[in-house]
């Protein structure tokens, strides 16, 4: 077992925390909350430093890196603004990722130079409003009509949706729930494609959207994959889910290790001036807990980072690792706020606003009840 | 044991129909957005009679009924909690502290006016460390009549641009100076007060209240002159009362997000039934009615012992703890069991994670009620 990181991976982490540092100060992320506007020019600014390349096949103008690279990417990013993370998502994930690993050769060709350069955005579209946990009963439809296809339905929670340019789209084209769904290239240009935003408690500036499809018309080749992906959207999104888990993991990280440079110097200073002396031992006990299963937690996430680039059997590990990351650093926002009290309740204080980042974490990209179910099947139970 | 009178389960079903028609969950999501609510709210519940359920009848109360004025708090909170504190800072400080720790003219005048809903009292220095808290001194000592000059700062105190009435603990200036309870009035001259927005509890401000120098008298002391650096114990049991309204507003929370997740779990279905029947959510909704009837319990045991004029400093840090741990936990869990919806400014499971965050951080917080019941443990 060797999950050391590689000098890229070293540099990668280098060179994203210098960004973050010339780029993104407490104002600028505070600011970013407050406009609750998609980041276009923090995007920019990634996509001029190159950033979008990171998990591109080089044969396509990328730098060739795998799930770690993009963990490394998303863990640095989550500790300054976490939104920025998910926006950079809908380039890194929502499009390198879903083209490169089930696009056609055509549209690799066509979608990844593009998203290299940051001159496009994917947002993915599965979540529906009777649809959450239970992915595969979405009922947005795709009927064939006149050699292409229209879809008609309603998406939820579609982050990036308004600013996207492709909405990848998960429709039914057949009853069977899990072998009857296609996934869509749909162009948010088309007519009757709308965005509708909602207000969220975190993660602001990540335009999620609700989205109707009033008679989207598509072509045949904007099936994901061509024309042979049809059908075959819930295999293909099975594909990405051991990716996402451990990108969405590495942002929880990236939001725990956060809340303790704030929380630690805070039960430094208390500390030291309590009196008597030593009254803040059980503080510091707890900060102690934290910390311990936030390492642990990191150790198991990029532990299964390590199996998935190894081609090794990851489903158990990667769920794990979505749960626990995901639990652990709400319980470390939760407990910030505690011991923090009025001085992380405060709108000035950025504990707050990753208070309210990190609760979809345990919700978006499978729900800790999910993962702990899929868990449970890998144990036999 | 956990009887409650008659005359208090009308109080709970007259405060829930009232706050079920005067807080519409429309109309809260604004006064949310816009961190106030109209004062007419307020005024209504004093002229309902509520304001007056902490103060005897010859105060110009109606008769003391502790426990009914929890129930008021925290069916108030259960929808929303801003109302709620403003609720508690009138009864209980304005209306229960005046008359319990006032002079005579205090109880007649002061906690008759908090019975009416027209004397809001808020501590300021409660959070801060006995090293902080503010300094007064004589003021020109051939003055006639007496006068104290008081300085310092508090940094978030509930309520501060509502409040006619600031109390703040002050030591004598001298080293290992007594401490005094003054009631500093809001708009006298040297206080001022800096908002300071925050996440949750919004329309029920924070502020950073300043004293620099500010001239009192006497008067101006609770309990009057004769309370002169006699006030330890008062201040004691000033931080009794704030521990015991806001258990009374946490269990308030803790039920009304519980209420509001436990009808979303019987709607939303997924893979072909309601989410909440499914054993992973069950036993959850278990825990936390059992989380919520435990610090009912504490809440009311504290507010009985307050009624029998006993001390109830450890029942009201008991209950405190107990009830803030459980509407932490249920916003928490609720938000999660609301998935994807749980997080859309829709929906009100958000705003009761806002205001919960809060309640640890509110200024009798969680260590230092855990402190009290641990010295009074011995250790």
């Amino acid at each position: 077992m060797d999950h050391r990181f590689s000098p890229q991976q070293e540099a990668l982490r280098e060179k994203t925390r210098a960004f973050v540092k010339e780029e993104i100060p407490e104002e600028k992320a505070a600011a970013v909350e407050a406009a609750d506007v998609f980041p276009h020019d923090l995007m920019a600014k990634l996509a001029a430093q190159g950033f979008f390349a990171l998990n591109v096949p080089r044969d396509y103008g990328g730098d060739g890196g795998t799930v770690v690279e993009e963990m490394i990417f998303f863990e640095e990013i989550s500790k300054a603004l976490p939104v920025l993370a998910w926006t950079a998502g809908d380039v890194i994930l929502y499009g390198s990722n879903i083209i490169k690993t089930n696009g056609s050769q055509a549209q690799q060709q066509a979608y990844l130079p593009r998203l290299v350069k940051g001159e496009m955005l994917f947002c993915f579209a599965l979540t529906e409003p009777d649809a959450g946990s239970d992915a595969a009963s979405i009922q947005t439809a795709a009927d064939p009509v006149d050699g292409g296809w229209v879809i008609n339905g309603n998406k939820m929670f579609i982050s990036g949706a308004s600013a996207a340019h492709i909405a990848v789209t998960n429709t039914r084209t057949a009853p069977s729930k899990y072998q009857g769904i296609t996934a869509f290239l749909v162009d948010t240009g088309s007519p009757g494609y709308k965005a509708i935003p909602i207000k969220k408690l975190g993660y602001k500036g990540s335009d999620t959207c609700e989205v109707v499809y009033d008679r989207v018309r598509v072509a045949a080749n904007d099936i994901l994959g061509g024309p042979e992906g049809l059908n075959q959207g819930w295999p293909q999104m099975m594909r990405l889910l051991n990716g996402e888990r451990l990108v969405l993991s590495a942002c929880a990280l990236g939001i725990a290790e956060r809340i303790f440079s704030h929380l630690i110097p805070f039960v430094r200073q208390r500390s030291a001036a309590a009196r008597p002396a030593g009254r803040y031992q059980d503080i510091e006990h707890r900060v102690v807990e934290l910390v311990t299963e936030v390492e642990a937690a990191r150790r198991l996430a990029y532990y299964a980072a390590w199996r998935v680039t190894e081609g090794k059997p990851s489903v158990k590990e990667t769920s794990m690792t979505k749960y626990l990351c995901a639990e652990t650093a709400k319980k470390v926002a939760v407990e910030a706020m505690r011991i923090m009290g009025n001085h992380a309740w405060a709108v000035q204080s950025s504990v707050q606003r990753f208070f309210r980042d990190v609760p979809i974490l345990s919700v978006g990209g499978g729900t800790s009840q999910i993962q702990k179910n899929i868990i449970a099947k890998t144990l036999g139970l | 044991m956990s009887e409650i009178t008659l005359e208090n389960k009308m109080v709970r079903e007259a405060i829930r129909d009232w706050v079920a028609k005067e807080c519409p969950r429309d109309n809260i999501h604004e006064w949310d957005a816009a961190d106030r609510f109209p004062d007419t709210l307020g005024k209504k519940l004093a002229r309902l009679g509520f304001c007056a359920m902490t103060v005897s009848e010859e105060n110009g109360g109606e008769g003391r009924n502790i426990q009914g004025a929890c129930i008021v708090a925290e069916e108030i909170a259960a929808r929303f909690l801003p109302l709620a504190r403003w609720y508690t800072h009138q009864a209980f400080l304005g209306g229960l502290v005046l008359e319990a720790l006032g002079s005579p003219i205090q109880r007649r005048s002061l906690a008759a006016e908090a019975a009416r809903g027209r004397w809001l009292v808020t501590p300021a220095g409660i959070e801060e460390t006995q090293a902080e808290m503010a300094v007064y001194r004589l003021g020109d000592p051939q003055g006639q009549p007496e006068t104290f000059l008081v300085h310092g700062e508090a940094a978030f105190v509930t309520l501060a641009d509502q409040a006619q009435c600031f109390l703040v603990p002050a030591r004598a200036e001298n080293p290992g100076g007594a401490v005094t309870v003054f009631l500093v009035p809001a708009d006298r001259q040297g206080v001022a007060v800096a908002a300071v927005p925050k996440i949750g509890c919004r329309g029920a401000g924070y502020g950073r209240v300043a004293l620099d120098g500010v001239a009192l008298g006497a008067d101006d002391i609770l309990g009057g002159g004769e309370a002169r650096d006699r006030g330890e114990a008062a201040w004691q049991r000033i931080v009794a009362v704030c521990r015991l309204m806001t258990a009374a507003e946490a269990l308030g929370l803790a039920r009304g997000v519980f209420d509001y997740t436990l009808t979303y779990a019987r709607q939303r279905i997924q893979f072909g039934q309601a989410i909440g029947k499914f054993a992973a959510l069950r036993n959850r909704f278990a825990e936390m009615s059992c989380d919520i009837e435990a610090a009912g319990l504490l809440v009311a045991q504290a507010a009985r012992c307050a009624d029998s004029d006993l001390a109830f400093h450890r029942e009201a840090a008991a209950a405190r703890l107990k009830a803030g741990e459980a509407a932490l936990r249920c916003a928490m869990q609720g938000l999660q069991i609301f998935g994807g919806y749980g997080y859309t400014m829709e929906y009100d499971v958000q705003r009761y994670v806002r205001d919960a965050a809060g309640l640890g951080a509110a200024a009798d917080g969680e260590e230092a009620a855990r402190d009290h019941i641990a010295a009074l443990l011995g250790l």
